[in-house]
């Protein structure tokens, strides 16, 4: 399947992968899959120099700071998302989405998906959360199995990743039926 | 003082922000805070204008000479009010603009920032405004004349920080601590 797709996600999606269910090898092979765009506080965030194998994967392009999006959106936004990089993430979004890319955008984080229905509505068709991701990742992108998915899904359920049983739930049956 | 060079591309980027969308900039003061926006973003962008600490925040001089007074795109802004708009022939210009700027390294990514601040902040009243740029960028407000109604005064804040969250422009957390 020759897919030409670029990944935004916020900090939370690799440290589902590399703290909360301790499988980098799966992060490796969804980075593999697609382009990964990191911004500066989400590589700060996730401790990127700690993982050279992550930094060193062609992959993943780290965007710098030379051009900051992200600053236009800090007067909405909490020190607390501020700081985790979120204004970056849906700033860098919405230049892709300007510029016609392909392209997901991975946010956890209640506020900042809050603030894109609220106020950036024409991103909503792109945004997904760390679990609808990892779904479509088993069912259309072929980069798990379902197996693979569901082993994913029981260990975020034993782990701190913040998500609703019921979501899980759902997520689950879903992925049963594709 | 600006050289020639400088004043035509202070001139430039105050096409492209105001053409970028096809209504009015809604005051001066929107005006001089998208450009600081944009400035943030694009750290290149602050050398042209000098935003500095003013009696209404950060301004530029630079910016308020180009827009009452343009030098090269001389009639290329019609101001009504308080609103900031392009003539026909400021329309004209700013195709030129984008047509010939279309190669240049970061012209996409200009594009997308000055689309994304009018989208933002022309929605927001004056109040609102000037309220969320000197709490986000204090230091711009260090000379302000005004700035104490959006620093200070605890009810105003209160005023201001309620209308936002209202509008859905500001989360429960943000909200939480601009009225501190």
């Amino acid at each position: 399947m020759g897919i030409s797709q670029n990944i935004i996600a916020d900090s939370s999606f690799y440290i589902c992968f590399l703290n909360d269910i301790e499988e980098p090898a799966f992060l490796n092979r969804v980075i593999d899959k697609f382009d990964f765009y990191i911004t500066p506080l989400v590589e700060s965030e996730i401790r990127l120099d700690d993982y050279e194998w992550l930094k060193k994967n062609e992959k993943m392009v780290r965007v710098g700071d030379h051009i900051n999006f992200g600053e236009i959106l800090k007067p909405f936004l909490s020190t607390k998302a501020i700081e985790k990089g979120e204004h970056e993430v849906i700033g860098l979004g919405y230049h892709f989405f300007m510029t016609g890319l392909p392209f997901y955008l991975v946010i956890d984080d209640q506020e900042a998906r809050e603030f894109v229905k609220a106020n950036i509505n024409h991103l909503i068709s792109f945004l997904h959360g760390t679990i609808g991701f990892i779904a479509l990742c088993c069912c259309r992108f072929e980069v798990f199995s379902k197996n693979e998915a569901m082993v994913i899904f029981n260990k975020i359920g034993d782990s701190k990743f913040r998500i609703s049983k019921d979501i899980l739930e759902k997520i689950k049956i879903n992925i049963e039926r594709c | 003082m600006k050289d020639d060079d400088e004043l035509e591309v202070i001139e430039k980027y105050i096409l492209l922000l105001v053409g970028i969308v096809d209504r009015p900039v809604p005051s001066f003061t929107h005006l001089e805070k998208e450009m600081f926006m944009l400035s943030k973003c694009f750290p290149i962008i602050q050398e042209c204008f000098n935003f500095e600490a003013f009696h209404y925040g950060a301004y530029s001089q630079a910016l308020q000479e180009a827009v009452q007074e343009p030098f090269y795109y001389e009639n290329a802004f019609k101001i009504e009010g308080n609103k900031i708009s392009l003539s026909d022939e400021g329309k004209d210009e700013f195709k030129k603009i984008l047509h010939e700027g279309q190669s240049d390294k970061y012209a996409s990514e200009l594009l997308s920032a000055l689309k994304l601040i009018r989208e933002l902040y022309d929605k927001l009243s004056v109040n609102e405004l000037l309220f969320l740029v000197y709490n986000t960028y204090p230091e711009s407000a260090k000379f302000s004349s005004v700035s104490d109604k959006y620093l200070k005064n605890r009810t105003l804040r209160e005023r201001y920080a309620k209308g936002l969250l209202n509008k859905g422009i500001i989360s429960k957390d943000r909200y939480n601590e601009l009225v501190i």
